[in-house]
């Protein structure tokens, strides 16, 4: 078999494949709207996904990825999935899907030397690309993290330099004649 | 310990089908992290607001008040009879779906329950029993469900992952305002000490001190006299602006954070300076030091307490008119409530710009200006010397920010000054600006830091689209007029588009105004070299 005929013919299909695998990690009633909605302002979310995805698919193929292409098509994706509601393993879980696709479509041809190679190559960049998104996931949830702390940082270093010259509520109970 | 499912089992697990559960049957995800952290009771007890013992959203029992279906029932009734607006948002939505997919936080997020029609719907479903006739007797099958305990917690959250903002109404058919349904929801919580404190501590603050830090009005003076250091520094020009002064022909009044949180302290240097070249008879209020109103947050009796204090202070000192910074929710208060909650004003005039002779008839009832108008009609007229070349460092982009856009319809004057005082402008794609702005996702009391991932995918259609001019036309600078904006995109920015910084108009007035008589100028505002040859 022509692995490379396979992918070019099948292409569009496998990576529609891999897309929904993604978008169904969403509530099914947002499903239809992150897959159907084009305009890429009014719908970031699915378009974010659909273009990260097309890009990992054609490193996923390669016999030998190119780490810095990965990354950056990796990078818009788990920064989104890393502030939406998903645990650490649910963001990044999209990734293994490429493999079942890949052994579901091809597992009978497996005795086919070029097949099993190939199968071998996409399941090692697989791996790879786990370990990138998991540093990017890392990053993304330090930014976060950070973001948080300067923002409680900041009000607090601001009343640090205003010492003295802030006034806040009391504890005690005014009374309503004080109001 | 945690559930780890192997990679196959989450696959398996995938569900495509559409849930056979309603939407009522999905519980709540109140998990920290997930919701605002609720106020302290003294905040609510300096207001006089029903208060109650510390509480956390994640508990299971809320440990309601024993009638507190009784307070629900009667708080509802009130208001639709009060507001006949209310009455018709709860009869006439015909759930077509026009603004299911117009929420940033729905965007974002794919929650269904952050569609507005849902929204809306967790309060219509509620009113449907206790108020309608076929609900009353068909229940479920009418689209009405009981008040429960798992309600209110589902309101909590979804009320408090509105930002009032507005996009929604935009594409409603009947016109249906989602923000108000969501003041309702918030005001029906508040009736049981359920709010959150990053709203409420500021209300305490403005209703005491004046503004939501609570800065004192000698502190207050010092930050202005601190920033008139920092300009005489920059430009060489001293400048002394009056406080309290009775007799001034405007009082300026801005929010709070242009004193105290960058950027906006460049922003309030920009209305220093350009108020010292025209001359402007301008005085400061220490009392009215707040143009922010978290009243509009909270409800409209609070909005109303705090609002009173402008035109008061207006009345005490004898000016002719009010001159207003930039600020979002606040121009929705001035522009849509002011008037009616604490007018009239006749011990005011309609304001006409004492340079240009314009007679802003547009806030003849108000009697308050949009420091954007009144600057775009300075430079309309070339009243103002100005040297864009001074902000050549900055491909600038728009952020229409909620409320002047969509609760004022302040479109093209903001874009008019910047065109003005900058050689670089881009504008962001037509259906993510002006009356279809994005919400920066932490309006309406949502900007704390304990939701910031919530913030951050609210935030998320806002930042793609400044992604997008970045990306095409090297944009580096997202102008706004709204100090929520100036605190909230900052952060956002910083985790989609790190390569964009945040300004407010008048920081980049104040960087092209030629001012008489001052020195050549080095830096900008922020004491910044003015060109990045120089960095």
């Amino acid at each position: 078999m022509d692995i490379q005929k396979y992918l070019t013919d099948n292409r569009q299909k496998l990576v529609e494949k891999w897309i929904a695998s993604v978008v169904a990690t969403y509530p099914a009633d947002s499903v239809k709207f992150f897959k159907n909605t084009k305009d890429p302002f009014a719908n970031p979310v699915g378009s974010t996904i659909k273009r990260s995805m097309g890009l990992l698919f054609a490193q996923v193929i390669k016999e030998k990825m190119d780490p810095a292409a990965v990354n950056e098509a990796m990078d818009p994706i788990v920064r989104l999935r890393a502030v939406q509601e998903f645990t650490p393993s649910r963001a990044i879980s999209f990734i293994f899907t490429i493999k079942h696709l890949f052994r579901k479509e091809l597992g009978k041809q497996l005795p086919d030397k070029s097949i099993a190679r190939f199968l071998e190559d996409v399941e090692s960049n697989v791996d790879e690309m786990i370990l990138i998104a998991l540093d990017i996931y890392g990053k993304c949830r330090e930014k976060i993290y950070l973001l948080r702390i300067n923002q409680a940082k900041e009000s607090l270093k601001k009343l640090l330099i205003k010492k003295d010259l802030i006034c806040e509520i009391p504890d005690f109970d005014p009374g309503p004649q004080a109001l | 310990m945690v559930d780890i499912l192997k990679p196959e089992e989450m696959f398996n697990s995938i569900d495509y089908t559409i849930p056979s559960d309603r939407w009522e049957a999905v519980p709540t995800d109140l998990t920290a992290g997930n919701f605002c952290y609720p106020t302290k009771k003294k905040n609510l007890e300096y207001l006089s607001l029903p208060a109650r013992d510390e509480w956390s959203p994640a508990d299971e029992d809320w440990k309601l008040p024993d009638n507190w279906e009784e307070i629900i029932y009667e708080g509802f009734k009130e208001r639709l009879e009060k507001y006949r607006s209310l009455k018709v948002f709860m009869d006439i939505c015909v759930r077509c779906g026009a603004c299911a997919d117009k929420c940033h936080f729905f965007i974002g997020t794919g929650d269904p329950k952050n569609m507005p029609v849902l929204r809306a719907e967790l309060l219509r479903s509620v009113y449907r029993k206790d108020f309608t006739t076929a609900g009353k007797i068909l229940g479920s099958i009418a689209g009405a469900r009981k008040m429960t305990p798992a309600v209110i917690k589902e309101w909590f959250s979804y009320f408090y992952q509105c930002s009032e903002c507005r996009r929604c109404s935009v594409y409603c058919p009947y016109g249906i305002d989602t923000a108000e349904i969501t003041m309702m929801g918030r005001e029906l919580l508040s009736l049981l000490g359920l709010n959150i404190n990053w709203i409420l501590e500021p209300v305490a603050n403005c209703f005491r001190t004046g503004n939501h830090l609570g800065i004192q009005p000698h502190a207050f003076k010092d930050m202005i006299d601190f920033f008139c250091d920092d300009i005489e520094e920059i430009t060489g020009i001293k400048i002394n602006p009056s406080f309290n002064r009775k007799g001034a022909e405007v009082l300026f009044i801005t929010p709070s954070g242009d004193v105290f949180a960058d950027p906006g302290t460049y922003t309030m240097m920009g209305y220093l300076m350009l108020f010292e070249h025209i001359g402007l008879d301008y005085t400061l209020s220490t009392y009215a030091s707040e143009g922010g109103n978290f009243g509009l947050f909270t409800s409209s009796d609070v909005m109303k307490r705090l609002n009173g204090k402008m035109y008061a202070e207006a009345k005490r000192l004898g000016v002719k008119w009010i001159l207003g910074g930039e600020c979002g929710h606040m121009w929705r208060v001035i522009n849509q409530y002011m008037e009616t909650m604490n007018g009239p004003t006749d011990f005011m005039e309609a304001p006409v710009s004492p340079l240009t002779g314009t007679r802003f008839d547009n806030a003849a009832s108000t009697k308050m200006v949009h420091i954007a108008e009144f600057t775009a009609d300075l430079i309309k007229h070339n009243k103002l010397k100005l040297d864009p070349s001074r902000n050549d460092k900055f491909k600038v982009t728009f952020h229409d920010s909620c409320n002047p856009s969509r609760a004022m319809g302040l479109l093209d004057e903001p874009r008019y000054v910047l065109n003005n005082v900058c050689n670089h402008f881009y504008d962001m794609p037509e259906n993510t600006i002006r009356e279809q702005t994005f919400c920066c996702g932490s309006g309406a009391g949502l900007n704390t830091e304990e939701i910031m991932d919530l913030r951050m995918r609210g935030g998320l259609p806002r930042a793609n689209a400044v992604k997008h001019v970045h990306d095409k036309h090297g944009v580096n600078m997202l102008a706004c007029i709204c100090a929520i904006d100036r605190a909230a995109l900052p952060p956002l920015m910083d985790y989609w588009v790190p390569e964009v910084d945040v300004t407010g108009i008048h920081e980049l007035v104040g960087n092209a105004l030629v001012m008489e008589g001052e020195i050549e100028r080095t830096t900008d505002l922020r004491f910044e070299p003015l060109s990045e040859e120089e960095e």
